[in-house]
């Protein structure tokens, strides 16, 4: 076979044992609670909370804007968090992790393909939570008004800061087999706390929000208010025109993209000095 | 090292390979030293053992040359490509088997699994189907084929993990204690069929790690015996137990006092190790090689006068235990050392 051929295979490969995985067709039940149920309930409670502690209509314009991105959250969540998670499973759980890793697949293709079934997967939880939004919750705005084109882009520019991002979460969780899970949650939750998804960075100390403005979720969150529902959810960040916010958000993937996929390497190594890569320790 | 010297590079080398563990933060004390400056060379075609106790280094040898593990310093060399800068290179030509392991990804199917396998590998579909199906015939697990892998015992696991390492028709197979844990007759079936691969192709290698003696006698073309990193003995069975011919190879049966740990008891001029205790009789076997010019009976005496009752003698053909008594000093059961 050809070397694209190969590499086109072990991704449909990685990404076929990760559907197989995820999928958990033993225990259908489990698999809808986590993929339908989990992030609704997230949603539901973003929308109980502004309504009753912050005094904010929930159907308010300052309030779709963190719906939509917490909607959009579950791509960190699903595949950025996700990619740190696969580490250990297969190192903690299948104990599979050194006959993937001494094989010629590569780890960057591996968790490449693992990370497309949880894009899916994040994918129809986004759908769901915003058509509940729109439905049950009112939280509507007008399609015509949407702006396609840098709504593609930024979101595909996101996308790739959070698989490049996933693979920096990766190189963590493979140096620290006990410590990987609190890793994993604590980049979800130090995410959602940096980037303005359930509150403007404007609230953030001002030399945190010098730290929001480095990362490119930021940015991304900010860029997919923008052009979906017209507005963003920051005063700072609505200084920026539409195209310094893509420059921003394209700037900043671009050298936190280099950065992760650096530190991935670095990890990768310390793992591999320190014996890390087949010792289980958890389960 | 160009294309055409890789050709006809040995399918392992290393040179001084050292490996170091540092002491855990949390137990501070001195590091461990698992491999002490390995010399080997294994061509291609080999059936080549690394025989040893546990802790000896043998599985540190096997991470460091399938690339989970730096070496401390030294150089690993698989196919001619080097085990640190040339991962990649080294990974398209290996696979590695740990004996006793039963991981597995529960929901996969036994067949879908070893597939998979295959294409981390970049094998066509159209070679790797029927090789899987022929794996599972020779694992004896063709009618758990469709089983899913969560379903299996932990025997038929091991088997199913025995096959994956040949499902890519590796250049080199590392295979660590590969057959721990399972029941004899696997076992031997599964010895027989590695013996099969290798000449079935010319410049398949095999290194294979374990501390059952028979085994290595039974598969192994050469052999390193490995103690506390340091490899003390590398030649054929045949030619390593013609080291030890001459003199009796002897074990007595002796009575071990209830209590008594495994102190070995002191015999002049003779390096002596503890074989298989027998609990239900009470005693334990004793083995040594007994110099010609040294009687039985006086060995016997000095048994005596130590207060160690011999129950029975039996005198025996060299074998590679004796040949690891005589170059480590102990046996594989052992961890005291008389002389």
């Amino acid at each position: 076979m050809s070397r694209p051929a190969v590499l086109a295979a072990r991704l449909r490969t990685a990404a076929w044992l990760g559907w197989q995985i995820e999928a958990n067709w033993a225990d259908p039940f489990t698999f809808i609670v986590y993929s339908a149920v989990r992030p609704l309930a997230t949603a539901l409670i973003l929308a109980v909370m502004y309504r009753a502690v912050a005094g904010i209509a929930s159907s308010g314009q300052a309030f779709l804007g963190f719906y939509v991105a917490n909607a959009f959250h579950e791509y960190v969540i699903r595949v950025l968090v996700g990619m740190g998670w696969v580490i250990v499973e297969e190192r903690e759980e299948f104990e599979t992790l050194k006959f993937v890793y001494t094989s010629p697949i590569g780890m960057f293709t591996y968790l490449w393909g693992r990370s497309s079934v949880k894009f899916v997967q994040a994918s129809l939880s986004l759908l769901l939570i915003l058509t509940t939004g729109w439905l049950i919750l009112g939280l509507r705005w007008d399609w015509g008004a949407v702006r396609w084109l840098p709504l593609l882009l930024s979101f595909v520019l996101g996308l790739i800061a959070i698989v490049y991002f996933g693979f920096f979460v990766a190189g963590w969780a493979l140096v620290l087999p006990r410590a990987a899970i609190s890793v994993n949650e604590g980049v979800a939750a130090a995410l959602t706390l940096l980037c303005g998804v359930i509150f403007p960075i404007d609230l953030l100390p001002r030399a945190v929000q010098v730290v929001a403005m480095l990362l490119p979720f930021t940015w991304w969150y900010e860029a997919l208010r923008r052009f979906l529902i017209g507005h963003g959810a920051s005063a700072r960040l609505s200084s920026f025109s539409d195209g310094a916010l893509l420059a921003a958000l394209a700037v900043s993937t671009a050298l936190f993209s280099c950065v992760s996929v650096w530190g991935y390497g670095v990890l990768e190594r310390r793992a591999r000095q320190n014996g890390k890569l087949d010792q289980a320790r958890l389960f | 090292m160009p294309d055409h010297d890789r050709d006809h590079a040995p399918a392992v080398e290393t040179r001084a390979l050292r490996r170091t563990f540092a002491a855990p933060r949390n137990r501070p004390g001195a590091a461990v030293e698992a491999l002490a400056g390995v010399d080997v060379r294994i061509e291609r075609g080999e059936i080549f053992g690394l025989l040893g106790p546990n802790g000896a280094g043998k599985t540190t040898f096997i991470k460091i040359l399938t690339t989970l593990l730096f070496p401390t310093s030294g150089e690993g060399r698989v196919a001619g490509h080097d085990v640190v800068r040339a991962a990649g290179e080294v990974r398209r030509r290996i696979s590695l088997i740990s004996g006793g392991e039963s991981s597995g990804y529960g929901s996969l199917m036994v067949r879908e699994c070893l597939w998979m396998y295959s294409q981390f590998y970049g094998i066509p579909a159209a070679i790797a189907w029927p090789r899987v199906d022929e794996l599972l015939a020779v694992v004896g697990m063709t009618e758990q084929a469709h089983t899913r892998i969560n379903r299996l015992s932990t025997g038929q696991r091991q088997r199913m993990n025995f096959a994956r390492g040949f499902v890519s028709d590796p250049e080199v197979l590392f295979m660590d204690e590969p057959t721990l844990g399972m029941d004899v007759n696997a076992a031997r079936a599964l010895r027989g069929y590695v013996a099969r691969w290798v000449r079935a192709k010319a410049g398949r290698t095999v290194l294979l790690t374990t501390h059952y003696m028979a085994e290595a006698d039974e598969l192994c073309d050469r052999l390193a015996i490995i103690d506390r990193g340091r490899v003390l003995a590398c030649d054929s069975p045949a030619a390593l137990r013609r080291q030890v011919q001459g003199g009796q190879h002897v074990e007595l049966e002796v009575s071990v006092r209830e209590g008594d740990g495994t102190g070995l008891p002191s015999l002049d001029g003779i390096t002596a190790a503890w074989g298989a205790p027998h609990p239900e009789r009470g005693t334990r076997t004793l083995k040594f090689r007994l110099p010609p010019e040294c009687p039985l009976v006086d060995v016997l005496r000095q048994l005596e006068a130590q207060g160690v009752r011999v129950q029975g003698v039996a005198t025996r053909e060299a074998s590679l235990e004796d040949v690891f008594i005589a170059v480590v000093g102990r046996g594989l059961e052992d961890t005291e050392v008389v002389k």
